[in-house]
């Protein structure tokens, strides 16, 4: 498999407190690398090391292969992109005069491409206004359109939905999914929030107390995790004979509701149930399983 | 390093701060000009290094424009995007000097344009000789690179901008105060040797701190501009200038060189 980013025992500490304790990770290259902790766990301090905001205090990492100590690693720095916290874009400009600005620093022969950068995040109709009038869904994407000049590889977004409106959280979402899947591109996403991270990543790396706690593939995460449909029906009763005969688990929580953990055919079910005079009234696919798996993982609590 | 030179000269002139410094340094002389014609009783001469009266006041503009100018990147974090697009931090510290201080030029020049398109129509042709106004322009620019290091330096330590604006602006008044002091006293002192006939050392010794600081400070400096005529001992003040501006330079990179940045 072949690594965009590859960190050993990374350290970063500041005065009297450690950030990141030997942090390890492994980024495939075409992934959506979901990268979870809580708030403090040390994901931002990461993110700043591997985009040279800081330096580690000891230990390296490996951006396509190239050491952080390699005088080669601001060229391999050029292939990729990020949005830090929050969007590095200057207020008292356009979206359209901070792409220009971006290609100048990256030393782009000519402005070709900006249009569609501003169409691709959806702020081609901003005109003359300012990027101080933008709302903060607006201003994100445009921070992802600087943080795509220069057609990188990889992109990595800290907290790329933190304070967005669900309108907001979805344009974030399906565009990066397009980059992605259409451009290939390599994308290493921070958050807390799992539901949104379960939405998009292939990979996921889960930190704790500036380590990492667990790698794995959204496959192995599945797997891990037991995917459970919450069934409300007119007789418990009934539905636990068909599960039965199904052969899957379940759990009655009380006389109309059921957790089961198994993925269902709903409509075969709701026809045996239907065949046996059980309506389904309501099933819905439960997500909390996610951050279960995460609390086992860290510990429940804050630290 | 050109990227960066570009995209730093194209914001310049987007920058308001910028845009109000040079204005600033444009209406002192013009002020001077039509102060002087208004003032019936003075003789209708050249007023020759009219055009300089910005100065006394450019200490205060180049604090507030490089604080605003270098300060705004760190708080629209736009200097994570020079650094995650590869750029070496000497580079980018450079750059950033290279810029604030053509606009630090580009203020005097507009001073100069400005007051003398006032000033030789309504007195006439300066009289003072090229190599007075150059060795004087020379001097201001190296003043100006001193100023400059020294806030960008004090933005280097300090991100925050307000904060760097405010210590920016509390270290060139204590320079302003200090300069203005040294420069009145040694003043007095030449004066009084001047009175008693006796040589100017026997009062201020070369190289003593006074007679270091007199030369050094480009607060003291300005003073010896502003009195007009070809200032004296012109390369030793330039020498000093450009030895401040180089450690100060040398010192902020060093700083920037091992920053954590937010």
């Amino acid at each position: 498999m072949e690594f965009v980013l590859r960190t050993n025992d990374l350290v970063k500490k500041y005065r009297g407190f450690t950030a990141l304790n030997g942090l390890t990770m492994n980024i495939p290259k075409g992934s959506i690398y979901g990268f979870v902790g809580r708030n403090g766990a040390g994901k931002t301090t990461l993110i700043r090391l591997i985009t040279g905001l800081q330096l580690p205090t000891s230990g390296s990492f490996e951006i396509y292969g190239v050491k952080n100590t390699d005088k080669a690693i601001n060229d391999s720095r050029k292939r990729m992109g990020a949005v830090v916290e929050t969007p590095a874009v200057y207020q008292d400009l356009t979206a359209k005069e901070n792409l220009k600005m971006q290609y100048r620093v990256l030393g782009l022969p000519d402005f070709k491409g900006i249009d569609e950068l501003l169409e691709l995040v959806g702020l081609s109709d901003t005109g003359r206004k300012k990027v101080k009038n933008f709302s903060l869904g607006m201003k994100q994407r445009l921070g992802i359109a600087v943080a795509l000049c220069g057609s990188p590889d990889f992109i990595v977004l800290d907290e790329p939905v933190n304070g967005l409106d669900p309108q907001g959280i979805i344009d974030i979402r399906e565009l990066i999914l397009k980059l992605n899947h259409e451009k290939n591109i390599t994308i290493l996403i921070s958050s807390h929030i799992l539901e949104e991270l379960s939405k998009l990543a292939t990979h996921y790396g889960f930190i704790d107390g500036g380590k990492m706690i667990r790698e794995m593939s959204a496959e192995e995460l599945e797997k891990a995790c037991c995917k459970s449909v919450r069934m409300t029906v007119t007789d418990t009763g009934v539905l636990s004979r068909v599960l039965d005969e199904m052969g899957v688990d379940y759990k009655i929580l009380d006389s109309s509701t059921a957790d089961v953990f198994a993925k269902l055919n709903f409509t075969q079910t709701a026809l045996k149930l239907s065949e046996q005079g059980c309506d389904v009234i309501t099933m819905e696919e439960k997500d909390e399983s996610l951050e279960s798996f995460y609390i086992s993982l860290v510990g429940g609590g804050e630290k | 390093m050109i990227n960066l030179l570009s995209a730093g000269f194209s914001r310049l002139f987007r920058n308001m701060a910028f845009r109000i410094g040079t204005g600033i340094m444009m209406f002192l002389p013009v002020m001077a000009v039509l102060l002087n014609n208004a003032d019936k009783t003075n003789p209708r001469e050249p007023l020759d290094g009219v055009y300089n009266a910005g100065v006394c006041v450019v200490w205060l503009i180049i604090a507030s424009f490089v604080s605003i100018f270098v300060g705004q990147d760190y708080n629209e974090k736009t200097m994570h995007n020079r650094l995650i697009a590869g750029h070496s931090r000497v580079s980018i510290y450079l750059a950033d000097l290279i810029v604030t201080l053509t606009g630090a030029v580009i203020m005097q020049a507009a001073a100069i344009i400005a007051g003398s398109a006032v000033a030789i129509p309504l007195f006439g042709m300066y009289t003072e000789p090229v190599s007075t106004v150059i060795v004087t322009q020379l001097l201001i620019v190296c003043g100006m690179a001193v100023y400059t290091a020294l806030v960008l330096f004090i933005c280097t330590v300090v991100t925050t901008k307000s904060y760097a604006q405010g210590i920016s602006m509390v270290v060139v008044l204590a320079m302003f105060i200090a300069g203005n002091s040294v420069y009145d006293n040694v003043q007095k002192l030449r004066e009084k040797a001047a009175q008693e006939n006796i040589p100017v050392t026997q009062l201020i010794p070369e190289n003593s701190v006074k007679d270091t600081m007199y030369y050094a400070l480009p607060t003291s400096q300005a003073d010896v501009i502003l009195r007009g005529g070809l200032p004296e001992k012109a390369g030793k003040m330039i020498a000093f200038d450009l030895a401040s501006a180089a450690l100060l330079t040398a010192a902020g990179m060093l700083v920037f060189r091992r920053k954590d940045i937010k």
